[in-house]
């Protein structure tokens, strides 16, 4: 850099539904718990994160999954938390006034045993003035009913995102699950229902076992669980890729955002380049609560790069790598 | 009260090693959490360099989840870990040497507590798990408690403290104290399972039973930490005597700030079975309530 040149900004602002987020860095459902706990942090790079999105609610207080809940593998985690929360009476009595004091966008997941549950649970979010979004989780490994059942199945994952449209006044996102058959497909459904966003994906079904004893032990007390962590971002960029692709296709205006196994600024850069609009960081944050400002960091280094590259202004907007990647992916 | 302590993540220094067997200690630089630490808390060590996420780096995806250690004392701006190699986290920590660092997140955690109206601690530590107790017995004696503290281990090379001939508890025919304890001036007596001459021979429980019947005059307030059945054990005989006590717990965790819900213990809570999490509700809890 010459003496006296500025260091270019780089605006890393993306319009995700009606939200405005000042980065596309968005903390993952279960992993941000409801916010709060992350006020206590010294330094919480709040202002490198775009919104975060709670912990999912469900109708019932669930008790969840009995210990150990989480383990590690190779190069990832697996979990099987099961929704443990106390339900939507307790939320809204005793989370949902405070969600203000946050100091990003919130937005609230939803998971339901049946259809209907969602219905009451959309419903009784209208309620809260803290809520910019809700996501309708219909992929979670680890609820004994619903929840992935609903994102396996095009026609049930349409019917729930439908009942959520209808009851709720806000966008609508809709977490996919990668066990689906055609994930391009579910998207194309739940996008025809009415979602806004969708958000793929959830963990994948996965599980492990401890070797050190013999027979050798679930590494999960429930035995089963979900999968996430920079192991399956290759699997779950494919599957972003996929979903862009169809509804660039039918002309949907539903946008996607990406969350999987994202560990650096460049996992951010290639779920951007395959038309994700924003994404989520889940397990980096469990692993690095400072990540949102390292990831931003080397988003706006990846910028300069290519601003100096390409000689070109639009490269220091974040929202211009938005599917850039996409016409050499043609096959 | 501590769900609004300010943690800290930091790089911290080691400063000073040293090892036994398979015992390691480590003191680590880390001004921000020693001036805050209380005994029971933790903190979380994350293995992977700070420098892991920028762009065109190497990806260090081995150690995803963090290996929380209690705190076993604190000297100035430094604090000391104390851990044995289980896994491949830990084998990697003992390879540590002075002038690395290392990422750390802390203080986290519920510590533990004096409740007034008790006339003496008994601290017991069940192998390893005595780490979170020399810290403790160290603070209860500046608050002016008595303190007494036990050690048990399999064997004399299972021992995860220095023995001494200073400071011992007078129970049984014990010879051996634990320095860890000695240092702050708490007498403590050492049991092992495998017979020796200067030990007492049993577990930390039986000598634990010993030294409650001969101060049965006292009204005594037990601080725990060890192995699940060791405490187990432990929790049938406070429930019997209607002793009061504190247990500290281990949980695999993968955030130590309660925001994944992972580090689940199953505790009793009015008549009720539930699940609390380790990292914020605990990993101190009322001795009554776990259901271990």
């Amino acid at each position: 850099m010459e003496l006296g040149s500025k260091v270019p900004k780089v605006d890393l602002s993306v319009q995700v539904g009606k939200l405005t987020l000042r980065t596309p860095i968005i903390l993952a459902s279960g992993c941000c718990g409801y916010g709060f706990e992350l006020l206590r942090v010294n330094d919480f790079p709040w202002e490198d994160v775009g919104a975060l999105v709670l912990k999912s609610i469900t109708v019932k207080p669930r008790v969840g999954k009995p210990p150990p809940r989480v383990a590690e593998v190779t190069a990832g985690m697996l979990n099987a938390i099961g929704v443990q929360n106390e339900g939507i009476g307790a939320f809204m009595e005793r989370i949902a006034p405070r969600l203000a004091e946050l100091p990003c966008a919130v937005i609230a997941s939803i998971i339901g045993t049946t259809k209907e549950e969602y219905a009451v649970l959309a419903n009784a979010l209208n309620g809260c003035s803290g809520i910019a979004a809700i996501e309708v989780n219909i992929s979670s490994p680890n609820i004994e009913r619903g929840g992935i059942e609903f994102g396996v199945d095009p026609k049930a994952a349409g019917e729930v995102t439908e009942l959520v449209r209808r009851n709720w006044n806000g966008d609508v996102w809709v977490k996919l699950s990668p066990n689906a058959h055609d994930i391009a497909l579910i998207a194309q459904s739940c996008s025809d229902a009415g979602a806004d966003i969708l958000v793929l994906t959830n963990t994948v079904p996965a599980m492990g076992l401890d070797v050190r004893s013999f027979p050798p032990k679930p590494l999960l007390g429930a035995v089963v669980g979900g999968l996430s962590g920079p192991a399956i971002k290759p699997i779950v960029l494919r599957k972003v890729y996929e979903a862009v692709r169809r509804l660039r296709q039918i002309g949907a205006k539903a946008q996607v955002v990406a969350s999987g196994g994202i560990w650096r600024a460049q996992d951010i850069v290639e779920y951007l380049s395959v038309g994700a609009t924003a994404v989520q960081v889940g397990t980096l944050l469990l692993h690095d609560v400072h990540a949102p400002r390292k990831l931003r960091t080397g988003l706006e280094e990846y910028a300069l790069w290519v601003h100096k590259l390409m000689n070109d202004e639009k490269w220091l907007r974040i929202s211009s790598y938005i599917g850039c990647a996409l016409g050499a992916c043609e096959p | 009260m501590t769900m609004e302590q300010t943690c800290y993540q930091i790089m911290a220094e080691v400063i000073k090693r040293d090892a036994l067997n398979r015992f390691h200690r480590v003191h680590l630089l880390a001004p921000e959490i020693a001036r805050n630490v209380q005994p029971g808390q933790f903190v979380c060590i994350f293995l992977d360099d700070g420098d892991s996420l920028k762009l065109g780096t190497s990806l260090g995806v081995r150690f995803i989840m963090p290996r929380p250690f209690s705190v076993s004392d604190v000297e100035g701006d430094e604090i000391e870990i104390a851990f044995s190699v289980v896994g491949a986290g830990t084998a990697a920590m003992a390879q540590l040497k002075v002038g690395d660092s290392v990422r750390l997140l802390g203080p986290l955690g519920k510590p533990f507590s004096w409740c007034d109206g008790h006339d003496v601690a008994l601290l017991v530590g069940g192998g390893m798990g005595y780490a979170p107790l020399p810290f403790l017995s160290k603070v209860l004696v500046r608050m002016g408690v008595d303190v007494v503290a036990i050690v048990g281990a399999k064997s004399f090379d299972e021992l995860p403290v220095r023995v001494t001939n200073r400071c011992v508890l007078e129970v049984g025919d014990v010879h051996l104290a634990a320095d860890e304890f000695a240092k702050h001036g708490v007498p403590s007596a050492i049991a092992l399972e495998q017979p020796h001459a200067d030990a007492f021979c049993g577990t930390a429980v039986d000598l634990t039973l010993s030294w409650l019947k001969a101060n049965e005059h006292r009204k005594v307030a037990v601080y725990a930490c060890g192995p699940k059945e060791m405490l187990k054990c432990l929790q049938r005989i406070l429930i019997e005597r209607a002793i009061y006590g504190q247990f500290s717990i281990e949980e695999r965790m993968a955030c130590g700030l309660g925001l994944c819900f992972g580090c689940a213990c199953k505790v009793v809570e009015c008549g009720k079975e539930c699940y609390k999490l380790a990292c914020v509700d605990g990993p101190v809890f009322d001795a009554h309530m776990l259901a271990l």
